[in-house]
Order: C-alpha cells, then structure tokens, then sequence
C-alpha cells in the first residue's frame, strides 16, 4: 500500500534551542535543504537546523508529515493497476460473446418465428452483451479512486487551518519555510500573507498587523500618496 | 518565543508577496514602508499584472511604447492604445489589471456599409480610431462583431456594448426595438431588444399619445426583450449593452450584433464607433 519512499529510516533534527526531533526520513526530505544533506549522505547523527525554533519546527514536521500523507493516500499508481485487473474481470464476465449468440440462435430456432418472440430474444441479447453499462461502471469507479474532489477540498481546508495564526507565527513559518525550503509550505505562507494585505482597509491597518515601523519622512509620505491618488 | 522583526524581511520575499495581490494593492503598500516602496517596484510584482500576451500587444501597437520597467509599462496601457492598424483600442483596468477592448467600425461587419448610398465612412475628431460609420439611409440595419475570448482577461464577467451616436437628423430608428444578441462558442445565445434612442420621457409620452398604436404593431413583430435605451458615456458617445458572458479559461468565439430589419421602414443618421468589451463589476 505504502509507496517504496518509506525506507522506515529515521533522522534527527535539531532546532535552534537544542531540542531533538525524530522524524521519519520519508517526511523529512520535503524540505530540499535535508534532501541535499541526506543525498550527500552526511545525514549522521544529528541534523541542526540553526535558525528554526523548536515551537516552528514542531509545526514544519506537521505540514510535512500531511502532505507525505496526503500523498499515500491518494498513491494513483497501485489504483491503475487494480483497475485494470478488475476491469478485464468484469469483461470477461459479462461479455462472452461465443457462447451468448450461440445460446441466443438456439433458444430461437426453438421457439419459432412468432414476432414477440424474437423481440424478447433481442432484447435478452443486448441485456447479456451489454458492454456500455461494464465500461462506465469502469469509468465512474475509476474516477472516484482517482479524482477525489473531495480530498484535495480537505486538505486545502487543513493548509488554510494551518496557516491561519497570528503574525509572529506566520513569520517563522515563512523564514523556516525559505531556509528549509519547502515550496509547498512557502507558497501557502505567502498567499496567506498576501491575502492579509489585500484584506486590510488601510495602509495604517497593514501596518499594526504586521508590526512595520514606516520609515519616510512626512514630506516622502506626502509625495507617495500624491502619485497613489488615483486609488479609490 | 521572540518576537520577529517583520522590517526585516527581504525586499525579494515582499514582492513575491505584492505579486499575489493585486494592481491597486501594490501601489498602496508602497506607503508601508520603504522596503514594500521598493518591492513596489519591483518587475517581478507588475509582470505577474500584465496580461500573458502584453508582448505581442506592445508590438502591435500603432505607436512605440516608452518604457523603462514593467510597472511603467502597465501604467502606460492603462491609457487606450490603438493596435491593429488602427483598428482596435487596448487598455488596462488600472486597479484590477483587467483587459479591455474596442472594436472600431471597420472591425465589425456592417452590412451594406461597402455601398455609399447606404454607409458612409469618414473622419471625425470626436471619434478615437481613424475612421467612424455613419448610416445614409437603409431599411436593413445589420452590424456583427466578434472576438477570441483567450484575448480577454479570464474568469472575468464581461459585457459587450455597441457605442454609437444619434444625429440630429436621425430618422427611423427608433419606431421599432432592435434585436440584439450575445454567443460565445457553440453555447447558449443570449438576446435582448434596444430601442436605438436614449431616455426622454417627455419626447416618449408624445410619441405614445400620437403612435402608440402603431408602435405595438410593429413591437410585436420583435422578439421578446428588456427594450432598453441608449446612455450616455464620458466620452460624449452613447452606448447600448449587446449582452454579457462569463470569461473562463478557453479559448472561443464571441459573436455579438444588433440587428433591425422588420420595421422595414427607412433609417439614418446613425453614426457607429465600435463595440466596446469591458469587464463588468
């Protein structure tokens, strides 16, 4: 069931304020930075990750270990397989022609030309050979497995769960996110702060939510805003 | 835990950031602090603004554009540009980067604007392409446009409006609602009725009083609609919407047209601009 990245190795990671995390390689290798160290194989004994907080690294480990998860579950490449086995199972089944037609010519000769007779025969043919119904049976399980919207609805329900937090955390997230470098994480981070700004009324608001300072001068200020005027 | 200096972060991570937004919130959070003043600026910000095929449409224009980074280039096309030949107008929606486009007189397919007994093109200052259609006389009022949806903004509500000005020795125009349509593909066409005349109640009460028999007999001969009537535009022209689509991601045909023919009475003294598509609110 498990695809054959789980080579059940164990790293240890070291956070800037000297705690140890055990995390199982699988997971781990989402961040590029500890694919490298690991591929350049100097993944011996402890991994210390300088800049990273224990509380951020907590949460790091947690989006990595979903996303492995997410990942095996929804493993397309086993599901093609049983596909097609299951799908020449039930063709097999359902659509053995030679003996159909055989079974059918002869039931008819018995029964002899009355008119409704050969219509029942015909409709008993299309009923036993019926290769529509099997193949979209096929299709709509196969689309199921594979295209469970639903899923990825949940686990964007989770990421937006995740980044949902006050903005110290957020930052940390980001930083961590860029030294580790883990795209998925970044990206997440950076919409969430993105979509922040695109809430906030005012500059002053994005401001206090972010904790910047200005740094211009009322006379720079002043000249700013005249060339954003234009802006309702 | 300490806290985290977010005036730290680097002016390279805050564009990505701004990029994400958009046009109008870009330029605000210029004011937050010098590192987003600078981010701002950024190419990478304005560049994710600019439409997929701004290159092809900078090098279509009729003019050479001026412009020493992408956020000036995109300030640049928020201003009409003509492309084509003259033949079609360009521009931006400043806050939201959306695409908007005209599609002048000789874009359009007008029938019997070849002959000059029934069309006539000429010149005229107020108009922003080279050449405007003005109607002599016809009983056959027929005017078409169409345009690839893939050269609009995507997921985008658009409306299409015919702009259009009324002289003052305009007749027949307005004795029967035109027909208008609105197809985008092979999907649904959506239609709808214009009296080819803007609001003046008084004029209107008049004209009921004296005609309105006659004007139910011809209505009837017309397609089901909304009869709406022309109004006014900054620009001193006036405009009559065709009918409005939903833009998504593929790439198909919009055709539109107004069309009247079965007054079969003589018009004139319809001056045409072009169809506008702009995104609606």
């Amino acid at each position: 069931m498990s695809s054959s990245n789980n080579s059940g190795k164990v790293l240890k990671l070291k956070s800037k304020d000297n705690q140890i995390f055990e995390v199982e390689e699988s997971v781990a290798i989402q961040s590029e930075l500890i694919k490298n160290v690991v591929e350049a194989g100097c993944d011996i004994g402890v991994i210390p990750l300088l800049t990273v907080h224990s509380k951020t690294l907590r949460n790091v480990i947690e989006w990595c270990q979903k996303h492995v998860d997410y990942v095996e579950e929804n493993d397309s490449g086993s599901n093609e397989e049983e596909i097609k086995n299951w799908e020449s199972e039930i063709c097999e089944e359902g659509n053995n022609n030679g003996s159909d037609d055989e079974e059918t010519k002869n039931w008819e000769s018995e029964e002899n030309n009355n008119g409704s007779d050969e219509e029942e025969a015909k409709n008993w043919e299309s009923e036993g050979n019926n290769d529509g119904s099997n193949k979209e049976e096929v299709e709509n399980w196969e689309w199921e497995e594979n295209n469970d919207g639903s899923d990825e609805e949940e686990l964007e329900n989770w990421e937006s769960k995740f980044v949902d937090v006050d903005k110290d955390s957020l930052y940390a997230l980001l930083l961590a996110a860029d030294y580790l470098s883990i795209d998925s994480l970044l990206e997440r981070v950076i919409k969430q702060v993105a979509d922040v700004i695109k809430q906030c009324r005012s500059v002053e608001e994005v401001r206090q939510t972010f904790g910047i300072k200005s740094d211009f001068t009322p006379e720079e200020e002043e000249e700013i805003r005249e060339e954003i005027s234009w802006i309702d | 835990m300490e806290c985290l200096d977010m005036n730290v972060l680097p002016e390279s991570c805050v564009a990505v950031i701004l990029s994400l937004t958009s046009p109008a919130d870009a330029c605000k959070s210029s004011l937050v602090s010098s590192t987003f003043q600078s981010a701002s600026e950024s190419d990478s910000v304005w560049e994710r603004f600019l439409p997929s095929d701004c290159g092809e449409i900078v090098s279509k224009a009729s003019h050479t554009l001026e412009f020493s980074s992408k956020k000036e280039l995109y300030l640049l096309l928020c201003n009409p540009i003509l492309v084509a030949d003259g033949k079609m107008s360009f521009k931006l929606e400043r806050s939201t980067g959306k695409i908007s486009y005209i599609l002048s007189a000789r874009e359009l397919s007008i029938t019997w604007s070849n002959d000059p007994m029934y069309w006539v093109w000429k010149s005229i200052p107020e108009s922003r392409f080279p050449e405007v259609a003005e109607l002599k006389t016809v009983s056959w009022l027929e005017i078409h446009g169409k345009i690839r949806s893939k050269t609009l903004s995507p997921n985008t509500r658009y409306g299409a409006y015919l702009l259009l000005k009324i002289t003052d020795r305009a007749f027949g125009l307005d004795l029967i609602p035109s027909e208008m349509s609105l197809e985008v593909g092979n999907g649904a066409k959506f239609t709808n009725t214009a009296y080819l005349r803007s609001q003046d109640s008084k004029k209107q009460r008049m004209e009921n009083l004296f005609y309105g028999n006659r004007k139910q007999m011809l209505k009837s001969r017309v397609i089901e609609g909304d009869d709406r009537v022309l109004s006014k535009r900054e620009d001193g022209w006036m405009e009559i919407e065709l009918g409005e689509f939903f833009n998504g991601e593929s790439d198909k045909e919009v055709k539109m047209s107004l069309m009247e023919f079965k007054g079969h009475q003589l018009k004139g003294g319809l001056i045409v601009e072009g169809i506008e598509l702009r995104p609606k609110s």
